[in-house]
């Protein structure tokens, strides 16, 4: 029977068989498209079979770079180790001085309301397990998922800095959207200043280590160095998580707003765990 | 029959190199395209038809990983498929510079594709940077691991059992 069928196949010229195919391509980029909501337990249980084969590759591939890291020569881990020990020194004469600034800090966070540190905000650790290979975009998926009680629109953070947002769950994976992605924008506020500001991604930029702000308002006092945490009146991300700091603040070329660069806090080439925080951003509706 | 499944578990199996081990191994941000480097040599040992068929099934692996919406890395494959199925008349199994060549081609042309449906689009309109930042170190890294690749996919389906075979010869 196959073997007829088979032989009908053969003459079947591969030209008709590409646009037989071109053509199923183009129904379903439509019907993916058009129903887009049922699409995600198909793609949630395909992503569920592949997943725990690229956590196992991945657990493989962490070995490995750990023990070449540790070949690193000693030399160069024993200069590290000197310069360290200075640094030590001189960071805990900093400590003596920030102790007492903590002080005054947190009882200016009570006048300022900024209420509470994302620190005491619930959260599951959850390590990168792949990567959007297709170089546009920076996404990357890890190995925790709707399993732990995570869903989209989480924030992720990493090193005390904002690292993103998830953007799609698994039962045991998620995908997380980096804010340094080109179609991501994070809704920001000078801390200093209580100036509002758009936080906008770009690859390009991020080559030369930093992401764009935007929208700054021309009356804002903003100058080099002030540190950027997502506002409150960002829908999606949390109040008072640290993105970054700004440098060159200009006047933008519409005129209407000032535009500043923006040094993430998160080292984003070497990301390997991340925090995502399980408490979403209330809506109001 | 047989053969399919061979080359579906190829496809998996190249994907999980590309999305889970080569990111730590990344050349200038660039991560090389397994799969393309698979599908280029089924269609040129196999033709058009099988060419297209890898391109198709891979892709829509792709799809339902990375994809925003199904079928288009399955369109893109399936293209590269069957363009690279029309080498299958200067096959050689010695030869290792026209697959190097046609690879090289085929991951621009996926590029190029992917750039215009993908990035272009989007309204990200800087060419030069995409193609220097993007574009160059991928087809490159592509090109440099298709040599070895190239070697090991056409080595398994040449020492396939002759039951295997046999039956796409038909």
């Amino acid at each position: 029977m196959r073997r007829k069928q088979r032989k009908h196949n053969i003459s079947l010229q591969p030209k008709y068989l590409l646009y037989a195919l071109v053509f199923l391509c183009l129904l379903m980029i439509y019907f993916s498209y058009r129903y887009r909501d049922k699409l995600t337990p198909i793609k949630t249980s395909i992503g569920n079979v592949v997943t725990p084969m690229q956590n196992g590759i991945n657990e493989i591939g962490s070995y490995i770079t750990d023990k070449f890291d540790l070949f690193q020569s000693k030399k160069e881990l024993l200069a590290e180790n000197e310069e360290l020990k200075k640094q030590i020194e001189a960071l805990k004469f900093q400590n003596d001085v920030l102790v007492s600034d903590t002080y005054d800090l947190s009882a200016l966070r009570e006048l300022y309301d900024v209420g509470q540190n994302y620190a005491q905000y619930p959260m599951v650790a959850a390590s990168v397990i792949s990567k959007d290979t297709n170089g546009y975009y920076s996404s990357f998926i890890v190995n925790k998922g709707s399993n732990d009680g995570i869903t989209k629109d989480m924030n992720v953070i990493s090193d005390g800095g904002l690292v993103g947002i998830v953007t799609e769950t698994g039962a045991n994976w998620s995908r997380i959207r980096a804010i340094i992605d080109d179609t991501s924008y994070a809704s920001g506020m000078f801390l200093k200043t209580s100036d509002t500001c758009d936080v906008h991604g770009s690859l390009e930029h991020m080559d030369n280590g930093f992401i764009t702000v935007e929208s700054i308002s021309l009356q804002a006092q903003v100058e080099d160095h002030y540190e950027v945490v997502t506002s409150q009146i960002s829908d999606k991300y949390l109040p008072g998580i640290m993105i970054g700091y700004v440098f060159d603040v200009e006047i933008d070329a519409s005129r209407m707003a000032k535009m500043a660069k923006l040094i993430p806090v998160v080292d984003f080439d070497h990301i390997k765990n991340v925090l995502i925080i399980t408490k979403l951003k209330e809506k109001t509706e | 029959m047989l053969i399919g499944i061979v080359i579906l578990i190829e496809i998996l199996i190249s994907y999980l190199l590309q999305s889970a081990v080569f990111p730590f191994f990344e050349l200038a941000g660039a991560v090389p395209d397994v799969l393309l480097i698979l599908i280029v040599t089924i269609a040129i040992y196999k033709g058009q038809k099988a060419g297209m068929l890898t391109g198709f099934f891979a892709g829509i692996l792709m799809d339902f990983c990375i994809g925003e919406v199904i079928g288009l890395f399955a369109a893109i494959y399936l293209f590269i498929g069957f363009l690279c199925g029309f080498a299958v008349k200067i096959f050689d199994r010695e030869d290792v510079l026209i697959p190097l060549g046609i690879t090289t081609l085929a991951e621009l042309v996926y590029c190029l594709i992917y750039y215009v449906l993908l990035v272009l689009l989007q309204g990200n309109l800087n060419f030069g940077f995409s193609f220097v930042r993007v574009i160059l170190p991928r087809v490159v890294y592509t090109a440099l691991i298709s040599i070895v690749f190239y070697r090991i996919f056409l080595a398994i389906h040449l020492h396939l059992p002759e039951r295997v075979r046999e039956e796409e010869r038909i």
